[in-house]
């Protein structure tokens, strides 16, 4: 199952502004691009809704949500 | 209020559903006898601000959004703000050479520019006042609830220091409306149901309250609590240690309910109850700067869970996760759809109060967050902190407001004055950072 598609798409339309979406790139620093505390709340249940996957409150660090690709690796960690 | 039924007209910008429900705050406040839904959002700043270059950067900001020099007007059911093609004010006020002090007037001159009562039809949306002293000014943005949240008044500082101001105009649109648009018929009533249920569940347990409340002006009176760098950061610290960082907004919610509970509140019953906005725009969105775009969920404790530090962080996690996962979030918007139909007086009354005719909220909460601008410069002068006050209804008659900027938290105690008195906001001041603190007092203590 393609995770990034999805979670980019929710990502750039609802916790971020990007300008011009498709030059965001996967690795590119999300907390820096404005992802708060509640954007993260909303992602973490946007992803175990869509990917059936649980995301411990315990593993809820910076390098967990940094990026695209971060978050990627935190489910994928996940479903396996 | 004028009320006229004109053809379509460009100058008319019709009030959102977000907007209705600051519209229908604003007669509530007005109703208690007080100002309306005065906001401020102001600069600390240093040096001397160009004027000249801020008043044309005032023409240009009116040129993009006519709305911000205008009036409210009211056709048949609908409100709306009424351009009146006059520039954006620029109101001065000098120190007196007398013997109050430099930062003393400050304070007092930002309490009278919220305390100022003005009929809502011949009020200003949006000015500026410019206090200045010697060395150092204090530039506030007051704004009329209605017109724009907290998020645009941070935006139109934005656009002001922007080379690119035209990048703040464009999708002036409802994010409330659009989000409503996506859900079908169904799907509207169902997120209804929700919205009801969310209510109900709130409304089991009566909230307490810091006051009665009463009816007759009064006077906003604020205190600000700075932190310095290091202390807002062993704070965040404990924020992240206590509920991890996703939940920052409730390590501040449950530490100021603990607070609240300790101090005592004038009104008791069984639960504190804290309602806080949450905003629909894209963080660092610089569009749309117009308008209210936000929705409102609760953090609710009964005195038994508060007590209990520990339990009470687990029991705000878990209701904040439970609201998202059930979709309550956005539960209230099919509701704020349907207040536009509603008389101001009843829809007050259905936003603020329980079925037993209690005030829902203990208290008006806001985290803005941290405040990152453009430049650190505003035409000439450097930014060295912001203020945020606004005026409230009676009850509950206290507002917390948390905001942080270049890593320094601020909180800002605005309470109504007789209904509070400032000795118990000193004390829940103290009783807060207490809670604030509690984790690294205790590791100081091992």
């Amino acid at each position: 199952m393609d995770i990034k598609t999805p979670l980019r798409f929710f990502v750039l339309t609802e916790l971020i502004y990007c300008e011009d979406a498709e030059t965001f790139g996967d690795d590119e620093d999300l907390l820096e691009a404005g992802l708060d505390s509640m954007g993260i709340m909303r992602l973490i249940m946007f992803a175990e809704r869509e990917f059936k996957v649980t995301l411990p409150d315990t593993e809820v660090e910076p390098e967990s949500v940094r990026s695209i690709n971060a978050l990627v690796d935190w489910i994928e960690q996940h479903k396996k | 209020m004028t009320n006229s039924s004109n053809l379509p007209d460009k100058q008319f910008r019709r009030l959102n559903p977000s907007d209705q429900v600051l519209l229908a705050i604003d007669h509530e406040i007005r109703q208690d006898g007080n100002a309306g839904s005065n906001c401020g959002f102001a600069l600390e700043l240093k040096g001397s601000l160009d004027v000249e270059s801020f008043k044309q950067g005032l023409l240009e900001l009116q040129r993009l959004f006519p709305s911000l020099s205008s009036r409210l007007q009211q056709r048949g059911k609908t409100f709306g703000w009424k351009s009146i093609d006059a520039p954006i004010s620029l109101i001065r006020h000098h120190a007196p050479e007398s013997s109050i002090s430099e930062a003393d007037f400050k304070h007092q001159s930002l309490l009278s520019i919220i305390n100022h009562a003005e009929p809502i039809e011949y009020a200003a949306p949006l000015d500026f006042h410019l206090i200045e002293g010697t060395h150092t000014s204090l530039l506030v943005l007051r704004w009329l609830h209605p017109l724009l949240d907290a998020r645009g008044a941070k935006l139109v500082f934005d656009c002001l220091m922007s080379e690119n101001r035209q990048r703040f105009t464009g999708r002036d649109i409802s994010l409330v409306e659009q989000r409503l648009q996506n859900w079908s018929w169904l799907e509207k009533l169902k997120v209804a149901w929700l919205g009801r249920q969310y209510n109900a569940q709130i409304d089991r347990l009566d909230s307490d309250l810091p006051s009665q409340g009463s009816v007759g002006k009064q006077q906003l009176q604020v205190i600000n609590q700075q932190l310095s760098v290091e202390q807002s950061n062993a704070i965040m610290a404990n924020a992240n240690q206590t509920v991890g960082m996703g939940y920052k907004s409730l390590y501040f919610i449950g530490c100021l309910m603990r607070a609240l509970q300790t101090v005592g509140m004038a009104v008791k019953n069984d639960a504190i109850c804290v309602p806080y906005a949450f905003n629909l725009r894209q963080p660092n969105a610089p569009v749309p700067l117009l308008g209210n775009h936000v929705s409102v969920l609760f953090s609710q404790a009964p005195h038994g869970v508060i007590a209990d530090r520990q339990q009470l962080f687990q029991h705000l996690r878990e209701q904040y996760a439970q609201t998202i996962r059930r979709g309550l979030d956005y539960s209230f918007l099919p509701w704020m759809w349907v207040g536009r139909w509603m008389s101001l007086e009843k829809y007050g009354k259905v936003l603020r109060q329980q079925k037993n005719g209690g005030e829902r909220g203990s208290v008006w909460f806001s985290d803005i967050g941290e405040m990152r601008f453009p430049s650190e410069q505003f035409f000439a002068a450097s930014i060295t902190g912001i203020r945020h006050v606004c005026l409230l209804t009676s009850p509950p008659s206290f507002a917390v407001l948390f905001g942080q900027f270049k890593g320094e938290l601020c909180i800002t105690y605005n309470y109504l004055q007789a209904d509070i008195a400032t000795d118990w906001v000193k004390q829940v001041n103290s009783a807060l950072q207490d809670e604030l603190f509690a984790l690294q007092t205790e590791h100081n203590q091992q």
